[in-house]
């Protein structure tokens, strides 16, 4: 495995705002392995007492990867908004190959208490990336809006600030945009029953 | 009209229509759409789905709580602290349940896990903990008794009666008890609700599946005042939510059908509310079925707010007193409702004796708990009143200087025993230099135990268990500690009461509690990063520092007094200065030379005291703090240890110290397998890290002086020691096959270079290859051409390379951290650690491989040896424990492995699996530990000598 200098990475995200693709390809697999690399830690050391943030894990890499050496906050922009889109892969594959083990693997778990209602407060991350997708589809920028908020943890600020659009912009995005997955996947829903 | 245009035409109604009272929105999308139907079901269907709670926590939480269910069910067949887990028996909203043995009291209990959502809500765990503990005071023959809340790898479960038999709810799958039977039942029922009610322990979720029947007829209530625990202060909101929709909401609830009135609107919930439960439970053993059960859970809750159960269900046998206590229990009016489950217990009682067989062997009703309960509680709030009472500043000055001897007896079985050689001080003195706080070891456990000067008694804090960097708060009242286990601050009011969370952070070195309630504390990482977290709790926020350099580390000492600058020390390899940290400006400015180890206070006397290695110096300060003369050394002899010194400074002049005499430094042993020790001879010292010839006859360590570091070489038979190399710093040494060379690492710059030298010191200094990131030298293969290093990468995890014919390249090199490597004696495999998954594990494969790797460590395991025979492969077996472990091992003609077992009966054989020339005696580092009892210095007015040390005229 290579070791890749703060520098190099400062100089690939500075390649990749101009426009240079071929940055983005040496990026990637980077910042994925270090965020997949975070996130199973969190969850599987660190899951107890603590809702888990996304910010504060790619702000981790983020550190480990660019360092605290000024960054233009053009180029922090981009980290951001990358690293939300790998979260999302790295969630949705989690989850899928989850899926995939739970089918497989033998009924093990026993009702325990049948008249006992558990909401699950899950939504499903698999449908809800297909669902995205299907919304990327009418409307790019909502579909990003929810990458960054719900997958990168990103606050209304600082998704207005990668998407450059004001606050206000992307409070009605993220408003009608969980309205629009909420009925998609109700649907999805009710094609299976 | 295209597919973007009319996608902006439903957006803009769709936000026009929301930004509308509810009321009008029906005739604003009439107009808006003008006709056009389909526009308006697009609009209506979006608006039908608004303000729903799908996103609401981020993927990542989501992703953690799907799974965090797959991670706990992998406890069946190990052993969680004293507990081998035996089966999973149950799975239900309120969490897994297990069946276990408890080996310490050789009994069967249930383990119940808490479902991730009370597990990491700290309000909810903060309730539970205090249900918890009224709980477990409570015993009751009908009451399935809980045993304690404890936690393993972050997960919180409770240890509970196990209670055979099966539930109520299953007996009446099979039909109506009878009469006798279902009076018997509910008896006990009331019984149990009764001592419950008696100590002020409401159930909240009573119901049949809640009720045990053992074989021998006993009923145990279970999960008693949980679900309050479980569920969310605001009911009404949630159950608003859960009746329109079952499918957006993730909290616990009652359960409907057996959901009081004003349960099911959302108000308050006393042991009314049980009442009306208990009477449901009643109803459903005389009759067969619940007096309110709909098809949806709305229609339940419809019927129990407004429907009559069906009297006439009842069997024309029920007795007339049941009736009537049924009739009672179910009003829906709380004020005209039985108000005391007693009184159905009398009628109940009443009523089986007018019936037939009467029972005599009921056990006794009321247990001390009730009075127990209260006794503690008023006890809590007297020392309270008492701490509140008598808080008051101590001013400086007004006595004699008196130095003291400090024993601190801990009522542990042998002499506490301080937390040395650790990264933080061990102990702290409150500011208005009333009480101590320490670290110690008592007992088995490692835990802060707290002091009072104006007593003897030294008493353990609990919730402190493996707690780390004790610190005060400014009025001495709470203590901040952190915990390596859940890697969370927390704090503990010196009066009692549960810890309370107050953020996650990396391992905190040190920490300053402020006046205005900010706690600033300095994490671990190399540099040294500083954050500040409130008092109360809360996020931590990063400290900028705009001017620090990539070479430098930053350590703090102190606030400044009068503002919220910091006195930080700057450690850099050639030099050290004491700054103040603007944090207005983010920048710093040089006070004085000097102050490496960590302690560093301002005092009222108006001097800045400091620590270099095991001298306190006192620098007297002008009124702007600055220095004004110079330093002069007022104290010698204090513990230190790298960057640490063992003392403490109140604000009032009282200061704290373990005196070095006290300490033992670490040294080097062999053990056997029957754990005998035997000291060997000249490896007393400041070790650091040791690694044993291949004939076992010398051994080549690290040994710390001052701020460096060198490798010697030890002859362990006659105690004899050499330098390896003098004009560098040399660092953890390892042996080539044949006992020819040394290999070692030393730093030029920010570089690491791995190099070597003949082990007799003849020859020069050989580089072999120079390494970016922190880098350990770990094996020579046995045909010596080549050489295995870790090297830790911009990551954060740890990789292993391998360096032969000049040339580095890496070996294992996963996402994780690989470490710990080893070559089997012939050189065909290597083992290794590596922490898949976040949780280390010992594996082997071929060299130089492709191959398949076989993990070898059945739970956790690290820095795996294999034995010079080549059979056996000893490693560090789990935490918290860590014993040592060893595995028979065969890779002829393929990889096998026997069951991980202990290398020896004996239970102190923990830690870092020593090297062992023939797998049956282990040179092992013992770490600096204090000699005898625990025993500080205590110096009292120390401030009255101050000035006459460090007059403020000189200048």
């Amino acid at each position: 495995m290579v070791t890749v200098s703060p520098d190099e990475v400062t100089g690939w995200l500075r390649a990749w705002s101009r426009g240079d693709e071929s940055a983005l390809e040496k990026l990637t697999p980077l910042v994925y392995a270090e965020l997949r690399r975070r996130a199973r830690r969190l969850v599987i050391r660190e899951r107890a007492g603590h809702s888990l943030q996304p910010t504060a894990l790619i702000h981790e890499a983020y550190l480990r990867l660019v360092g605290s050496a000024p960054v233009d906050w053009r180029d922090r922009r981009h980290f951001y908004a990358l690293a939300a889109r790998l979260m999302r892969q790295i969630l949705v594959d989690h989850a899928r190959s989850r899926g995939r083990q739970k089918r497989g693997g033998a009924a093990m778990l026993v009702p325990f208490d049948e008249t006992a209602i558990a909401f699950s407060e899950r939504p499903d991350l698999v449908r809800l990336d297909d669902a995205l997708q299907a919304l990327a589809e009418t409307d790019m920028r909502k579909s990003r809006v929810v990458e960054l908020r719900f997958f990168g943890g990103l606050s209304v600020e600082e998704a207005a600030n990668v998407l450059e659009v004001s606050p206000q912009t992307v409070l009605r995005d993220w408003r009608l945009a969980k309205a629009w997955l909420q009925r998609e996947m109700r649907r999805g829903e009710s094609v299976r029953r | 009209m295209s597919d973007a245009d009319r996608w902006a035409t439903v957006e803009r109604i769709y936000h026009d229509a929301i930004d509308r009272p509810s009321s009008e929105r029906a005739q604003f999308l009439q107009s808006a759409c003008a006709g056009d139907d389909e526009l308006r079901n697009e609009v209506e269907s979006l608006l039908a789905n608004d303000a729903g709670s799908l996103l609401d926590r981020s993927a990542l939480d989501v992703a953690a709580r799907g799974m965090a269910l797959q991670v706990t069910q992998s406890w069946v067949g190990r052993t969680i602290h004293n507990y081998d887990v035996l089966a999973l028996v149950g799975v239900g909203g309120m969490g897994e349940v297990y069946r276990a043995r408890d080996r310490s009291l050789g009994r069967e209990v249930a383990l119940k896990l808490l479902p991730t959502e009370v597990a990491t809500d700290p309000e909810r765990l903060r309730r539970l903990e205090r249900e918890a503990r009224m709980l477990a005071a409570l015993n009751h023959p009908n009451i399935a008794t809980l045993y304690g809340l404890e936690q393993h790898d972050g997960q919180r479960f409770l240890v509970m009666e196990l209670v055979s038999g099966r539930t109520l709810a299953e007996r009446l799958r099979h039909g109506p008890l009878s009469t006798s039977e279902a009076l018997d039942v509910c008896r006990q029922i009331a019984e149990g609700l009764e001592a419950a009610h008696d100590a002020g322990i409401v159930h909240r979720d009573l119901k049949p599946a809640n009720v045990k029947i053992r074989p021998d007829g006993r009923v145990k209530l279970l999960d008693f005042g949980l679900a309050k625990a479980f569920d969310t202060s605001d009911g009404g909101r949630e159950l608003t939510r859960a009746a329109s929709d079952a499918t957006v909401d993730g909290m616990v609830l009652g359960t409907p059908a057996y959901m009081s009135p004003e349960q099911a609107r959302g108000q308050q919930v006393d042991r009314r509310s049980d009442i009306w439960a208990f009477g449901c439970c009643l109803y459903e053993c005389l009759s067969g079925r619940s007096p309110f059960k709909g098809e949806t859970i709305t229609d339940t809750l419809a019927a129990v707010l407004d429907k009559d159960p069906d009297w006439a269900a009842l069997g024309h046998d029920v007795p007339d007193n049941a009736t009537r206590v049924l009739r009672r229990c179910l009003t829906r009016d709380v004020r005209r409702r039985l108000q005391h489950v007693g009184d159905a217990r009398l009628e109940l009682e009443d009523t089986e004796a007018d019936t037939r067989d009467h029972r005599r062997d009921r056990p006794p009703l009321r247990t001390p708990s009730t009075l127990a309960i209260a006794g503690i509680l008023i006890a809590t709030s007297a020392s309270l009143a008492f701490w509140l009472g008598t808080r008051r500043a101590t001013s400086a000055g007004g006595g004699a200087v008196a130095r003291v001897s400090l024993k601190l007896d801990g009522k542990t079985n042998g002499d506490l025993q301080l937390s040395l050689g650790t990264f933080f001080t061990p102990f702290a003195i409150s500011p208005d230099g009333r009480r101590i706080v320490l670290r110690a070891r008592g007992d088995g456990k490692s835990q802060l135990f707290l002091r009072e000067l104006s007593g003897f008694e030294t008493r353990p804090l609990p919730g402190t268990d493996a707690a780390t960097t004790p610190f005060f708060s400014p009025d001495g009242q709470w203590v901040g500690f952190w915990r390596a286990e859940d890697r969370i601050l927390w704090k503990v009011s010196v009066a009692g009461g549960s810890p309370i969370e107050l953020a996650r952070t990396d391992t905190p070195i040190a920490a300053v509690w402020g006046t205005d309630d900010e706690i600033v504390i300095q994490t671990g990482d190399p540099t040294g990063e500083l954050w500040s977290i409130p008092a109360g709790g809360g996020q931590p926020k990063r400290i900028t520092i705009f001017d620090r350099s990539k070479s430098e580390s930053i350590s703090l000492r102190a606030r400044v007094p009068g503002g919220t600058d910091l006195l930080v020390a700057s450690l850099r390899p050639e030099e050290i200065w004491l700054e103040v940290l603007s944090r207005q400006t983010g920048k710093r400015r040089h006070l004085l030379r000097g102050g490496g180890n960590v302690l560093a206070s301002y005092t009222s006397t108006r001097h800045l005291v400091y620590s270099d290695a095991d001298v306190l110096y006192a620098v007297p300060l002008d009124q702007r703090f600055e220095p004004a003369g110079k330093p002069v050394p007022v104290m010698t002899g204090i513990d230190h240890y790298f960057r640490h010194v063992n003392a403490t400074l109140s604000n009032g002049g009282t200061i704290v110290y373990l005196p070095a005499d006290r300490v033992r430094e670490s040294r080097l042993v062999w053990e056997d397998r029957g754990g005998d020790v035997t000291p060997v001879s000249g490896g007393n010292g400041p070790i650091v890290s040791v690694a044993l010839s291949p004939n076992g006859l010398e051994a080549a360590a690290a040994i710390v002086e001052g701020h460096r570091q060198h490798v010697w070489i030890l002859d362990l038979e006659r105690g004899a020691r050499r330098m390896l190399e003098s004009n560098d710093d040399t660092a953890q040494p390892i042996w080539s096959r044949d006992g020819e060379f040394i290999t070692f690492v030393t730093e030029r710059g920010s570089d690491q270079i791995i190099c070597r030298r003949r082990a007799d010191g003849t020859g020069p200094v050989e580089v072999l290859v120079p390494v970016r990131g922190f880098t350990t030298p770990l094996d020579w293969s046995p045909d010596g051409r080549t050489l295995l290093f870790s090297e830790y990468t911009s990551r954060g995890d740890s990789d292993i390379w391998s360096y032969a014919g000049g040339k580095a390249t890496p070996l294992v090199a996963g996402p994780f951290s690989e470490d710990s490597a080893r070559f089997s004696p012939d050189g065909r495999f290597i083992v290794f650690a590596a922490d898949v998954g976040g949780v280390d594990h010992v594996y082997i494969q071929p060299f130089p491989g492709p191959g398949p790797r076989v993990a070898i460590s059945a739970d956790e395991g690290g820095s795996p040896r294999w034995s010079f025979d080549g059979r056996q492969i000893f490693y560090e077996g789990n935490a918290p424990s860590r014993r040592r472990m060893v595995v028979d091992v065969t890779t002829d003609p393929v990889v096998r492995v026997s069951a991980p077992r202990p290398l020896a009966e004996r239970r102190d054989l923990v830690g870092r699996m020593p090297d062992s020339p023939d797998g049956r005696r282990f040179l092992s580092l013992r770490a600096r530990a204090q000699e005898g009892p625990l025993e500080l210095r205590v110096v009292l007015n120390w401030f009255e000598e101050l000035e006459r040390l460090a007059p403020h005229s000189q200048h």
